[in-house]
């Protein structure tokens, strides 16, 4: 559950924040399933399951706007501060960020359907090791958000670096392959859209770091890319 | 400006105008005020708000040049100028909690059953039960019923405002009126009245003068804005401040007022 | 930008000097006024108190206080003693030492004896016009301050209310004698033949008869009753003001009637201070001797009030001695002798003290009922 989740005297407030932290979870784990969803349609060739990702988007768009909307709602109500004022604003970024998410992960679902109905078999499995790191930034990202923990938010940026400097390896690899490729080209093109998507997941995951770091600790750690990327003390 | 009308208007609102002597301060003012809805009224000093909602429980009669130059207000659909009107018991259906709170000097058991007692209440079971009742539903119970026979003024202030609340829902009127009623008290206490509202809605309509615009937004569900005696604009709360119609409302509310 | 420097002081400030002196001014004034009063009560007190204390246990002469006025008689008797007994103690030496002669025999009126009969007279005169005078003047006060709307008639009104207190005591004593005296109707089967009117009821042969009360205690306390009435109006007015509107619109608001709503939240809490006014009231009242020297008053009465009546309203017709009419007669009526001085100075002294007792009285009840209101 995301931080202080402490009684206010108006109920009214209470109702309408619940609402507002539930909304963003929903989303988070929706987004979460779709990006599951769509690199096991990749992987295993499954079409069905990748149409099913691209029907669930609509689902996560509305959320969007529905959090969006009870923000709104609470900012013009309440006029909240502290705690409250900043959970209001990490919910709607967040609910940005998962959204955009979750339309790579939809990208990722409409390649790999283009793949599954072309007939040249392909190593999809290259991109599993980028998966593997983005789903856990994701992860993990999330996690600092519910639990609070901002350690681990402001932590991600050496496992977002590495996801980067993978990306880079996968994408070398495969446009070497794209010149001798012939028939073979347009699948290996998607592939390397598909990692594209998962190194901008990574990016996103970062974001939300910063913004649980932001609802926890009130500071904005973003654009710190001149200091170290070493987790740990701040300046402040 | 015409109101919007609803299936259950507690009150309405026809063509009033009223003045003091011979200034006019209301102006053909029209609307509905819901049942079961609490409705908030905003606009500046002077805007004649204080004057409309004392119009309704016919408290301004007390003020010798005050009169009804025009129009009407029907309560449940029953013109209170109508000359066989039963004054008192229009009073006790319309309650009036004021800006200052003015518990009597009495204990607080004694300031409670003050309605019911001059309504002709005597056994004394009956009056403990709607005491108990009133008191509970004005979040107040707990924190007096030790000391029920005390003075009321050993009370804090968002207390006795709310014994004040008690002593009108005793008699268990269908209309509260309530004057500007945290304008005396600190924030916390505010907040325990405006809590307080928005639980008692349930079973009251409930209509606020407030000079507090978010007041209105946190507890209100119409809200009606009135500026010189006249009604400018009349909404659901939300799409009052979301997106006001007329450019005065949005003036007010977004203080840029000239 | 200013100098801070200039905040510090350099010696007295201007104008100090013009600051102490008036401060003394105003403080001497005041202490001259309490060295007044100390003056004067000193004065009563060394007076009186021989007359009234006694050297042995209670050390008050009770006599003084419990005895009916009575003539003084002085004598020598044979050996040279000096007697002084009142008339009733003096019939019954002379009824025991028959046959002794007795010299240089003195009679003083009104200076033996006690002076029961005009402490009880002015307490029933005291109180019975407090009575009556809090009954009209609060109603009246009631009215003026909650129900009269605000016109230039209210205002004559006030004005003419005003004007009583203005009054010297003599002109209502006059007018008290003419009309409660002489004039006020009075329920009789034998009206008497200077009555002004009367009206034969259907029932037996009472009769409405406008004859007056005669002097009595009824006449007494109702020209006091007058005179002490602007007092109480203005002030039990004055404290229903003070009252709060707020109680009035709580109550207004919750569907009070006006009564409902002046018995339950006003009157009660303006009750301090009307008991204010009754509290200067009583002290002008107990020392009138001009209002009731023709309608109450009497210097010589040999019963008290209440003995020798047919019925126990007789109490009412009876006239009755006072202790400032007593004080005239000792000083004025009859010539002074060391004699008269002490019985002077002695009612005097009791006179100050009943005052006081009736006014700490007030006092305490005004104190309970505030402790009580506690507003």
């Amino acid at each position: 559950m995301p931080p202080m989740n402490q009684q206010h005297i108006f109920h009214e407030l209470d109702k309408t924040m619940n609402a507002l932290k539930d909304s963003v979870l929903l989303m988070a784990s929706l987004t979460r399933q779709n990006l599951e969803r769509s690199v096991n349609a990749l992987l295993n060739r499954d079409i069905d399951l990748a149409r099913s990702v691209i029907g669930d988007d609509t689902e996560v768009d509305e959320l969007e706007m529905k959090i969006d909307q009870i923000g709104m709602d609470i900012l013009l109500r309440f006029h909240p501060v502290a705690t409250d004022l900043r959970l209001v604003i990490t919910s709607m970024k967040m609910a940005h960020n998962l959204e955009r998410i979750s339309d790579h992960a939809v990208n990722i679902a409409k390649r790999a359907k283009k793949i599954c109905k072309s007939s040249e078999a392909i190593e999809t499995t290259i991109i599993e090791p980028l998966y593997t790191k983005a789903e856990k930034l994701l992860r993990d990202a999330l996690l600092a958000y519910t639990d609070a923990n901002p350690e681990l938010g402001q932590g991600l940026k050496p496992a977002d670096a590495a996801l980067d400097a993978e990306h880079k390896q996968v994408i070398a690899m495969l446009s070497g392959r794209l010149e001798n490729a012939g028939p073979r080209a347009e699948n290996l093109l998607h592939l390397i859209f598909v990692a594209r998507s998962l190194e901008r997941i990574g990016d996103l995951s970062v974001n939300i770091g910063e913004d649980s770091v932001f609802l926890s600790e009130a500071r904005d750690i973003r654009h710190e890319h001149r200091k170290s990327p070493e987790a740990g003390e701040s300046q402040d | 400006m015409v109101s919007e009308s609803t299936e259950t208007a507690a009150v309405r609102i026809e063509n009033l105008r009223f003045a003091y002597g011979e200034k006019q301060v209301l102006h053909d003012v029209t609307m509905d005020i819901p049942a079961r809805q609490v409705t908030a009224f905003i606009g500046p000093s002077g805007c004649g708000k204080s004057t409309l909602i004392r119009c309704i429980n016919r408290i301004n009669d007390r003020i010798p040049s005050a009169r009804v130059t025009q129009g009407s207000i029907l309560v449940h659909g029953i013109d209170i100028h109508r000359p066989d009107i039963h004054l008192q018991e229009l009073r006790r259906r319309v309650g009036m909690v004021f800006q200052k709170y003015n518990p009597f000097a009495k204990s607080i058991y004694e300031n409670v059953v003050y309605g019911l007692r001059i309504a002709g209440v005597k056994k004394k079971s009956d009056l403990d039960a709607a005491a108990e009742n009133a008191l509970r539903s004005a979040a107040l119970w707990d924190e007096v019923k030790d000391r029920l026979h005390t003075s009321a003024f050993g009370l804090s202030g968002g207390q006795q405002q709310r014994l004040c609340i008690a002593r009108v829902i005793a008699t268990e009127p269908d209309i509260v009126l309530m004057d500007e009623p945290c304008a005396a008290l600190d924030p916390l206490a505010t907040l325990k009245i405006e809590e307080l509202i928005t639980s008692l809605k349930e079973k009251f309509t409930i209509v606020i003068v407030t000079h507090n615009m978010s007041q209105a937004t946190r507890c209100s569900d119409r809200t009606a804005f009135m500026y010189l005696g006249n009604l400018v604009e009349y909404g659901p709360t939300m799409q009052i401040f979301e997106k006001p119609r007329e450019k005065q409302t949005e003036a007010y509310i977004t203080g840029s007022f000239g | 930008m200013f100098d801070p420097e200039k905040l510090i002081r350099k010696g007295r400030p201007k104008g100090h000097i013009k600051e102490v002196l008036i401060r003394s001014l105003l403080a001497g004034t005041t202490y001259l006024i309490v060295l007044i009063a100390v003056l004067l009560f000193t004065r009563i007190i060394v007076d009186g108190a021989p007359a009234i204390l006694s050297p042995k246990f209670p050390f008050v002469d009770l006599e003084f206080l419990t005895a009916k006025n009575e003539t003084l008689h002085v004598f020598d008797d044979a050996q040279g003693t000096r007697h002084q007994l009142a008339a009733s103690a003096y019939s019954r030496y002379v009824a025991e030492h028959q046959g002794e002669n007795l010299y240089n025999e003195q009679t003083f009126s009104y200076s033996g004896g006690g002076i029961a009969g005009p402490i009880v007279g002015t307490a029933l005169l005291t109180i019975g016009s407090i009575l009556l005078a809090l009954f009209f003047g609060v109603s009246a006060a009631i009215y003026l301050a909650e129900y009269a709307k605000q016109s230039p008639f209210i205002h004559a009104v006030r004005l003419a209310i005003l004007n009583l207190a203005g009054i010297p005591s003599i002109v209502f004593g006059l007018f008290g004698f003419s009309v409660f005296v002489l004039a006020v109707p009075v329920l009789t089967s034998d009206p008497s033949d200077r009555s002004l009117l009367v009206i034969p009821l259907m029932i037996g042969n009472y009769a409405i008869s406008f004859q007056g009360w005669n002097s009595s205690l009824m006449a007494g306390c109702a020209t006091l009753a007058c005179m002490i009435l602007p007092v109480i109006i203005t002030a039990s007015e004055e404290s229903l003001r003070a009252v709060p509107q707020g109680f009035r619109d709580a109550s207004l608001a919750m569907g009070g009637t006006r009564w409902q709503t002046i018995r339950k939240c006003v009157l009660p809490y303006s009750l301090p201070g009307i008991l204010t006014s009754s509290l200067l009231a009583i002290t002008r009242v107990a020392g009138e001797t001009a209002p009731i020297m023709f309608t109450a008053a009497v210097a010589a009465k040999d019963d008290l009030p209440w003995e020798g009546l047919s019925n126990p309203f007789g109490i009412l017709s009876s006239q009755v001695q006072a202790l400032p009419y007593h004080i005239y007669t000792l000083a004025a009526r009859i010539p002074s002798s060391e004699y008269t001085q002490r019985a002077q100075y002695g009612s005097v002294l009791v006179f100050l003290i009943l005052v006081a007792t009736l006014s700490i009285v007030s006092m305490v009840l005004r104190a309970r009922i505030r402790r009580k209101l506690k507003w």
